[in-house]
């Protein structure tokens, strides 16, 4: 799966937890969720389970601290899809 | 290094059945410290115990980031060691517009990231959970507010809880304070344009927003408060029913 059509998902993922709708639509790779979007942290399981649940993959936390930025979620998920693969 | 951290987690943002799925939940604790949670925490459902742990560990966090500027946040390697249920008065240890109730507690204990061991206070209300993490078991010069806002929106969160810091800053120093973020990201308080070189916490979630200081690094504070003992230390209460004790002027 290439990187354009996972951050476009990301969006979908990512939009119950952001007011700034904006701001979401023009995500890209280097958008920070806490600081571009202001997506309270305590929501970042609530992510992490919703991406796992729409690439069925699972995300270990260590991988978390790469989730935090479009990019290295986008990273964190295409290694989860190849190791499923 | 003198520093601060604090958290607050707004409950009702929280989906509780979610929360309850062990599948959630692991991402936040470890198997060890699902086991603390035991007889002795009674006045805290599970729920609140899995939002407390991610408070702390997010105030833990805060507190080594000003030591750690790489440090990014992964709520596993952040252990919660111990924690109790302290029993002390409320009203005389957090400022704010809050009135305790018997539904609240207060909770002390340790928390852990790699060597690094910090003291914590917590606080559980039925509407929100807030932290506090400091390197020693000694809560002297640390104050520590809560306050609740008129709406949950983030430009009302950030503007509610500078707000309420300025207004307690404001009691304790003269001339003109405000606000800024230095390049890491953390709030700097300015005095007259000029640097006042003591750590600052900020949180806000849902309706509510918190902060802590600490000023000792600019010199001992009038001890104006109501000191409580709890378990192992002592916080005291700076806001709320602090006088002004005038000017501190060189950090």
């Amino acid at each position: 799966m290439d990187r354009e059509t996972i951050l476009a998902e990301l969006k979908k993922v990512m939009a119950p937890y952001t007011e700034n709708k904006e701001k979401l639509a023009a995500i890209t790779e280097e958008t920070d969720l806490i600081k571009d979007l202001n997506i309270n942290s305590s929501n970042l399981v609530d992510i992490i389970i919703d991406a796992e649940t729409k690439y069925n993959v699972e995300i270990d936390m260590e991988s978390s601290e790469r989730m935090i930025r479009v990019g290295g979620a986008i990273d964190v998920i295409q290694e989860k899809l190849n190791k499923t693969a | 290094m003198i520093s601060i951290g604090n958290d607050i987690v707004s409950l009702s943002s929280m989906d509780r059945q979610r929360t309850l799925d062990p599948r959630y939940y692991s991402k936040i604790l470890s198997t060890g410290e699902v086991r603390l949670f035991s007889d002795h925490l009674a006045a805290l459902e599970f729920e609140q115990y899995v939002w407390m742990a991610w408070s702390l560990k997010e105030s833990a966090y805060k507190y080594l980031k000003r030591k750690i500027p790489v440090l990014e946040f992964s709520p596993t390697k952040f252990v919660v060691q111990t924690i109790s249920e302290a029993d002390v008065d409320f009203n005389s240890i957090i400022g704010g517009d809050w009135t305790f109730s018997d539904d609240d507690s207060l909770y002390s204990g340790k928390i852990k990231f790699d060597s690094n061991v910090l003291h914590f206070r917590a606080i559980k209300t039925p509407q929100w959970i807030a932290s506090m993490v400091n390197l020693n078991d000694d809560f002297r010069n640390v104050s520590w507010a809560v306050q609740e806002i008129d709406g949950d929106n983030h430009e009302l969160q950030s503007s509610g809880v500078r707000n309420f810091l300025l207004s307690e800053l404001a009691d304790i120093f003269t001339g003109d304070i405000v606000i800024r973020k230095d390049k890491v990201g953390y709030p700097v308080a300015f005095q007259n344009g000029e640097v006042l070189d003591f750590p600052i916490s900020l949180s806000h979630h849902g309706r509510y927003v918190s902060y802590a200081f600490n000023l000792s690094m600019v010199g001992d504070l009038p001890m104006v408060g109501v000191v409580t003992e709890t378990t192992g230390g002592t916080i005291r209460a700076l806001v709320g029913d602090l006088p002004t004790v005038g000017v501190i002027t060189e950090p």
